[in-house]
C-alpha cells in the first residue's frame, strides 16, 4: 500500500510542479524540458541522501532466528552488507517522509506563484536565466529528494520482508499510473491544480493517519488533514489569492485542459493571459490592424472563417465587413466560458450575433470538415511553443489554401520589430513565408511590430488605393486602419527590404515534421538574454549554403538527415554500453554503465516524444499526466515481468541466461530509438497512441534491464544507482537483500 | 590478438581499450547528434566562448583597423586623482591601487566606464585600443527609415514632415521594454553594417526628399561624433537634425550636440532612481541633468514619459514627474505619455491602460503644463494638439499622421494665442 502510495503521490507531484512551473515560466517548453530533468536529478539525489542517512535513521532487521551481528553475514551476502548489518528504515521515519511530502508539495506549489515576487522579477517580465534555475531548483529540490528517498526506504523494507526489488518497483509504477490517470481526470473535469495538490496532500496526511502506531505522527498527521480540508473548501478563493500575486486586478482564474487561463480588469480594460502569458487585452487596435488589412483584399467577403483569437476582437472586427457568415473555432471551451462574459458589451454582442457560430474544436481538425470561406484569420499566438507552431506550418497552410474561395484572402500576425529584424528574426519570418509561398500563389508581408502575413490564390493588391476605396465604401471606423495609415503601410521602405531580405535568406520551411519556426522561436527568446544568439548563422538551424545551393528548400533532406544522426548517436551510445558489457568484468561497473546508459536513452525518449507530442498535438497540458501514466505501465510492466521470469528456474540458469536478456532488451531499447528517430517524418506517429505506445515501451525496456541488471548485483546498490533516473535509481538504492545477490 | 604483460606479469589485451573505446563511441555520439551541424564559423565561435577568448582578440579585424578615435574619454588615470573614477566614498590614500597600463575612462555618457586595454563600454560601441578610445559605430549606420516625425514623438516640431530615420548598434541602458532590442542590444559587428560617410548619409537623406534628420531607435549618444558630423554637413545643406535620446549622457557632449541640432526628445522613463535601476539598469540623475541643460538651450525640447503598469504609473511618480517638469521647465514644453506595448523582456506585462494615461495628462494639466499628450493610443483625443487659451483643436492627428493643421504661422486661428515649437 505505502509503495501504490509513493507512486501515486509522486507523479501526482510532478505533474502539478510541472504544471506549475509551466505557467511561472509564461509557457516556455525549454523550461518545461528542463524541469523535468530536474525533477530526475533531484529524485536520485534524495536516493543518494539515503546512503548517508542510513546509520542514523535505520535499524538492523533480524530475520527471526538468525544470528545477529557479523555473524550474520555469511558467504551469500554481498561485501557491504558483510561489513555491516541489513538496516531497513524505521516505520516513524518513513511516516515523517510522508508526511515531509504532504506538507511540501502545496509549499512548492505556493513557492512557484510566488517565485517571481521572491527572486526579485519584474511583472511580465522572464526571470533572469539564472534565477530561473534557482526557482525550478527550489521548486523541485524539497518534494523530489524527499520522494526519492523515500521510495528508497519504502522498497528497502518492502524487500526486507522477503520480496523482490523488481516487484516493489512495479507497486510503485503502478501507484504513478494512477496518479497521473488521476491528474489527467482531474483537469478534464476542471478541477485546479492547487486543489488536485491538496487533495494529494491530504491523501498522504491520510495514510500517516490510518497507521496504528506510532502515536507522534499520526498526530501530525491529523493536524495535517485537518489543515487540508480546511484548505479545501475554500481551495478556489485560495486558487485566486495566490494567482493575484502576479496579476493584479484579477476577477477570474481557471485551469483548463489546455492552460491556465486569468482574466484581469483595469479600469475599462480586461486582460486575458493564459499561462501567465499575455494573450490580449481589449484597448488595443491590434484585432483591426490584421482584420481589415486581410479582408480589404477581398472584394466582399461572405463567410469569414476566424481560428483562435475570436474573443480577442477578430470576430468584433470582422462584422464590420457585413459578411453572411463567421464561424470562430476555437480548442478551449472553458476559457471562452471564462472570458467572454467579462468582455466588454460590444466584444460581448459581436459574439452573440446571429452571424457568428461559435464551434469548439481543434482549428486543424476542424478545417478537415470545413467548407470554403473568403477570408481565414488566424488568431493564435506566435511560434514560441509547440503548442503554436503548429498553426505556421507547410501542411496547415495547405490545409488553409484547400478551403479558401477563389480571390480569398489568408492573414496573420506575428511579432517582428519594426525597425530592424535580426538574423533569427528573419530566419523565423523566412521559414513561415516559405511555409506560406508553398501553399498560396502570392503571398506579402506587411512589415510592422507585429508583422501582418497575407497569402491568396490570387494576386494580392499591393496598390494601398484598392484598399482605401473598400474602406470607404464599407463605411469601416477603426483608429488604427485609416486612409493615411494603410497608404503608409503599403509604401513605407520597410516592405522592399524585408521581402528582398526574405528572398535572399536561406530559411527552412516550417513544416509539421521540421517546426524551425518554434526552434527559432526558442532562440529568439534566449537571444533576449544572450544578444549574440540573435545572430545565429542559418547553420544553427542546420541549413548550409551547399545545401541551398542543392535547392534544399523543402527541408526533407535536411530532415531526414537529421533523423538519422539521432539514429546513429543513440547507436552510438548503444554501443558504448554494450561494450562495456563486453569488455568489462567487474560487475559494480558494467552495471553501472548499463544502468546510466539505459536511464540515458530512455530520458532523451520520454523528452524526444513528449515534446514531439507537444509540437504536433499542442495539447501536452493536457495530456501530460495520461503520457506519464503510460511511462508509469510501462516501467511497472518491464519490472513486474522480470520479476515473474525470474521467480520460476535456478539461479544458475538465470546466470547464464543474463547477458543474453541483457542484450536483448538493449538491442530492444536501441531499435525502439531508432524507430522514433525515423518516425520524425511520419506525423501519424505523432498522436497520443502511437507517442503513449512509445512511451510505454520505454518503460518497459529500461526498467526490465534495470530490473534484470540488479537481479544479480553483490555490491552495495547505491552504489549503481547515480547515473540512472530516479526510480530506477531508488530502487537500486533500496535492495539490500541477500536473495538478490549471487 | 597482441598481448603484452603488465607491471604484475599479468597478461593484458593489447586491443582497443575499454576507455577508448568508450570515448570514441561517446565522442561519435555527440557529434552525430548535433555538433557536426555547426558551420566551422559557429565552432570557432562556440570554442571561443568556451575558451573565454572574448573582447579584443575575438573582433573583426577591420573593424577595429578602421574604427576612428573616439571623443570624451581621458587616459591620464594614474596622473589623476582617484575620485575621478571612484566616489568620493571610496577611500582611495588607504589602498593601494595597481592599475593597468593603458587603462581609459570613457566620459560620454553617465556610466563612465574605466575600461583596461582590449576591454568594451557598456555600450558595447567604444573599445580601448592600445589605451586608445576608439568607436566601432561611427559612420556604421544599421538601420534608417523614413518615417513621419510624429513618430518621435515630436508634435511642436515640423508636424507633419518626414524625417530620414537612423540608428547603430548599442545602448549604455538596458531597459526591459526596449521596443527597438535587436538594435540596442547589439553589437556592432553582429551586422557589419559598411561604412557611410557624413556627407553621403545627408546627400542619401536628401535624395529621399525629407525635411530632417533623426537619430533614433538606439540611443544616439552612443555614435555622438557622428552624429556631430552628420547634423553639421546638414545643417550645411538646409537639413535639420533631430535627435531621440534617453538623456544618459555628460554635459560635454550634450553641449556638442546642442550646438548641431534642431531638437531633442528626451525619454524620462520614470520619475524614480529605483526604477531606473530596476529596470534600466541606469540612474535618474543624469537624465534630470540632460533635460535641465537642453531646456537652457536654443534647441527645441519635447519629453515623454512612457508608463508601464504597475512599474512606473504610480501617482506619486507622475506627480513627481509633472511638478518637477512645471518647476524646471515651465509650462510649454511638450510631455507625452506614452502607452505601453509589450516588448522585449516586458512581453508579458499588459499595455497600460487608458485610463492610466488620462490620469497622467489630467495629473499633468492640473499641475500647469500646457502641451500634454497621450501617445501610442490611435483616435484617442489626447494625441490632438489643442490652444491652451480657448480650447480649439489644432492639430489633428491619427496615429502618427496629421490629418488637420488648423495653426496659422505658428499662432491660434481662433483666439491668436502662439503656440511653442517649430512650424512648416
Amino acid at each position: 500500500m505505502l509503495l501504490f502510495a509513493i507512486g501515486f503521490f509522486s507523479l501526482l507531484g510532478q505533474v502539478v510542479l510541472l504544471r506549475e512551473l509551466t505557467v511561472a515560466s509564461y509557457g516556455n517548453d525549454l523550461v518545461l524540458a528542463f524541469s523535468i530533468g530536474g525533477w530526475m536529478f533531484w529524485s536520485a539525489v534524495g536516493v543518494l541522501t539515503g546512503r548517508v542517512l542510513r546509520p542514523l535513521v535505520h535499524r538492523p532487521r533480524r530475520e527471526p532466528g538468525a544470528p545477529s551481528g557479523a555473524a550474520a553475514s555469511g558467504p551469500a551476502l554481498p561485501s557491504w552488507a558483510r561489513r555491516k548489518e541489513p538496516r531497513v528504515a524505521t516505520r516513524a521515519s518513513v511516516s515523517a517522509l510522508v508526511l515531509a511530502v504532504s506538507a511540501l508539495l502545496p509549499l512548492a506549489l505556493v513557492f512557484v506563484r510566488g517565485s517571481h515576487r521572491i527572486l526579485g522579477g519584474v511583472p511580465g517580465a522572464f526571470l533572469t536565466p539564472g534565477r530561473q534555475w534557482i526557482a525550478i531548483t527550489m521548486a523541485l529540490l524539497p518534494v523530489a529528494a524527499v520522494l526519492g528517498l523515500l521510495f528508497q526506504w519504502a522498497a528497502e523494507r518492502y524487500v526486507s520482508t522477503g520480496r523482490s526489488l523488481a516487484r516493489a518497483y512495479a507497486i510503485e509504477s503502478s501507484g504513478g499510473a494512477c496518479g497521473g490517470l488521476f491528474a489527467s481526470i482531474a483537469l478534464s473535469c476542471g478541477m485546479s491544480v492547487l486543489l488536485q495538490a491538496l487533495i494529494g496532500s491530504l491523501g498522504a496526511a491520510l495514510l500517516v493517519l490510518a497507521e496504528r502506531r506510532p502515536l507522534r505522527p499520526r498526530l501530525v498527521a491529523g493536524f495535517l488533514a485537518a489543515l487540508y480540508l480546511l484548505a479545501l473548501g475554500s481551495a478556489h478563493r485560495l486558487d485566486f489569492w495566490l494567482t493575484r500575486w502576479n496579476h493584479p486586478g484579477l476577477v477570474a482564474v481557471a485551469d483548463t485542459p489546455y492552460c491556465r487561463v486569468a482574466v484581469t480588469s483595469m479600469a475599462d480594460q480586461v486582460t486575458v493571459y493564459t499561462d501567465n502569458a499575455l494573450a490580449y487585452e481589449t484597448e488595443g487596435h491590434e484585432a483591426a490592424g490584421l482584420v481589415h488589412t486581410t479582408a480589404l483584399q477581398v472584394d466582399a467577403p461572405r463567410r469569414i472563417l476566424v481560428l483562435g483569437g475570436g474573443a480577442a476582437g477578430l470576430v468584433r472586427e470582422a462584422l464590420k465587413h457585413h459578411p453572411e457568415e463567421v464561424t470562430y473555432v476555437d480548442v478551449d471551451r472553458r476559457l471562452l466560458e471564462l472570458v467572454i462574459p467579462r468582455l466588454p458589451d460590444d466584444d460581448q454582442a459581436s459574439l452573440r450575433s446571429g452571424t457568428v457560430q461559435i464551434v469548439i474544436a481543434d482549428p486543424r481538425r476542424f478545417l478537415d470538415r470545413a467548407g470554403r470561406y473568403d477570408v481565414i484569420l488566424l488568431g493564435m499566438p506566435e511560434p514560441s511553443s509547440g503548442q503554436a507552431g503548429r498553426y505556421y506550418s507547410r501542411e496547415f497552410f495547405r490545409q488553409c489554401a484547400a478551403h479558401l474561395a477563389p480571390g480569398g484572402a489568408l492573414g496573420f500576425r506575428m511579432r517582428s520589430s519594426e525597425n530592424l529584424w535580426n538574423q533569427v528574426q528573419a530566419m523565423r519570418a523566412a521559414s513561415v513565408f516559405h511555409a506560406l509561398e508553398s501553399a498560396f500563389p502570392d503571398v506579402l508581408v506587411l512589415p510592422a511590430s507585429e508583422s501582418v502575413f497575407l497569402a491568396s490564390n490570387a494576386p494580392l493588391r499591393r496598390d494601398p488605393a484598392v484598399s482605401i476605396e473598400r474602406l470607404e465604401c464599407r463605411g469601416i471606423e477603426s483608429p488604427l486602419v485609416t486612409a493615411p495609415v494603410l497608404r503608409d503601410l503599403y509604401t513605407n521602405d520597410r516592405g522592399p527590404q524585408i521581402a528582398r531580405r526574405i528572398a535572399e535568406l536561406p530559411a527552412i520551411v516550417h513544416t509539421d515534421g521540421r517546426p524551425i519556426g518554434y526552434q527559432l522561436s526558442q532562440i529568439l527568446w534566449l537571444s533576449q538574454f544572450f544578444p549574440s544568439l540573435g545572430t545565429a548563422s542559418p547553420a544553427l538551424s542546420g541549413l548550409t549554403q551547399d545545401r541551398i545551393a542543392a535547392g534544399d528548400q523543402g527541408g526533407r533532406r535536411v530532415r531526414s538527415n537529421r533523423a538519422w544522426r539521432a539514429f546513429l548517436a543513440v547507436l552510438a551510445l548503444m554501443l558504448a554500453f554494450a561494450g562495456s558489457v563486453v569488455f568489462r568484468r567487474r560487475g559494480l561497473a558494467r552495471r553501472i554503465v548499463l544502468v546510466g546508459s539505459a536511464a540515458t536513452i530512455a530520458m532523451v525518449l520520454e523528452s524526444v516524444l513528449i515534446l514531439r507530442y507537444q509540437v504536433h498535438r499542442g495539447i501536452l497540458f493536457r495530456d501530460i499526466g495520461t503520457l506519464l501514466t503510460l511511462t508509469m505501465i510501462g516501467l511497472a510492466a518491464g519490472a513486474g515481468g522480470v520479476d515473474r521470469l525470474t521467480a520460476s528456474g535456478s539461479e544458475a540458469s538465470h546466470r547464464r541466461s543474463g547477458p543474453r536478456t541483457i542484450s536483448l532488451l538493449t538491442g530492444g531499447l536501441a531499435i525502439l530509438a531508432a524507430l522514433v528517430g525515423v518516425s520524425a517524418a511520419l506525423p501519424a506517429t505523432h498522436g497520443l497512441v502511437a507517442t503513449g505506445i512509445g512511451l510505454f515501451l520505454t518503460g518497459a525496456l529500461v526498467s526490465a534491464i534495470f530490473a534484470q541488471a540488479t537481479r544479480t548485483q553483490t555490491e552495495d546498490p547505491t552504489r549503481v544507482i547515480a547515473p540512472s533516473t530516479p526510480r530506477i535509481c531508488a530502487a537500486g538504492a533500496s535492495d539490500p537483500s541477500p536473495r538478490l545477490s549471487c | 590478438m597482441d598481448r603484452a604483460s603488465d607491471s604484475l606479469g599479468r597478461e593484458r589485451s593489447r586491443g582497443p581499450s575499454r576507455r577508448a573505446f568508450l570515448r570514441t563511441s561517446i565522442g561519435l555520439g555527440l557529434s552525430l547528434a548535433g555538433l557536426e551541424s555547426l558551420s566551422p564559423t559557429d565552432a570557432e565561435r562556440v570554442l571561443r566562448i568556451l575558451s573565454g577568448e572574448a573582447k579584443a582578440a575575438g573582433f573583426p579585424p577591420d573593424f577595429l583597423r578602421e574604427a576612428p578615435r573616439a571623443r570624451y574619454w581621458t587616459s591620464d588615470l594614474l596622473a589623476s586623482d582617484c575620485t575621478r573614477c571612484h566616489s568620493s566614498a571610496f577611500e582611495a590614500h588607504l589602498r593601494s591601487g595597481n592599475h593597468e597600463s593603458n587603462l581609459v575612462k570613457c566620459e560620454l555618457c553617465a556610466q563612465r566606464c574605466v575600461l583596461k586595454d582590449g576591454d568594451r563600454g557598456r555600450c558595447r560601441a567604444r573599445i580601448n585600443v592600445g589605451g586608445e578610445l576608439r568607436s566601432l559605430v561611427y559612420g556604421r549606420p544599421i538601420t534608417v527609415h523614413v518615417d513621419p516625425i510624429e513618430k518621435g514623438p515630436f508634435y511642436h516640431f515640423l508636424p507633419g514632415s518626414r524625417s530620414f530615420c537612423l540608428a547603430t548598434a548599442g545602448c549604455p541602458l538596458s531597459c526591459k521594454f526596449c521596443q527597438n532590442w535587436e538594435i540596442s542590444q547589439a553589437r556592432p559587428e553582429d551586422r557589419r553594417p559598411p561604412f557611410t560617410s557624413a556627407a553621403d548619409l545627408v546627400s542619401a537623406s536628401h535624395d529621399r526628399g525629407v525635411e530632417t534628420i533623426t537619430f533614433t531607435y538606439n540611443e544616439p549618444t552612443v555614435y555622438a561624433e557622428y552624429v556631430c558630423d552628420v547634423a553639421r554637413e546638414a545643417r550645411r545643406q538646409g537639413l535639420r537634425s533631430t535627435v531621440v535620446s534617453c538623456g544618459f549622457m555628460t554635459a560635454a557632449p550634450l553641449g556638442e550636440i546642442c550646438d548641431v541640432i534642431d531638437a531633442i526628445k528626451f525619454d524620462l522613463k520614470g520619475f524614480d532612481q529605483q526604477f531606473y535601476d530596476r529596470v534600466c539598469e541606469a540612474e535618474l540623475e543624469p537624465v534630470l541633468r540632460s533635460i535641465r541643460q537642453v531646456a537652457r538651450s536654443n534647441v527645441h525640447l519635447e519629453v515623454v514619459n512612457l508608463v508601464v503598469p504597475t512599474l512606473n504609473d504610480s501617482d506619486r511618480m507622475l506627480r513627481g514627474l509633472v511638478d518637477w517638469m512645471m518647476g524646471e521647465l515651465g509650462p510649454d514644453v511638450p510631455l507625452h505619455f506614452s502607452r505601453f506595448s509589450p516588448a522585449f523582456q516586458l512581453g508579458n506585462l499588459a499595455p497600460t491602460p487608458l485610463a492610466t494615461l488620462e490620469r497622467a495628462r489630467e495629473l499633468a494639466q492640473a499641475a500647469g503644463l500646457r502641451y500634454v499628450y497621450v501617445g501610442n493610443a490611435p483616435g484617442h483625443a489626447g494625441a490632438h494638439t489643442y490652444c491652451p487659451t480657448c480650447g480649439a483643436l489644432l492639430i489633428e492627428r491619427s496615429g502618427f499622421f496629421v490629418v488637420a493643421n488648423r495653426l496659422v504661422e505658428g499662432t491660434c486661428g481662433a483666439c491668436g494665442t502662439h503656440i511653442p515649437g517649430v512650424w512648416l
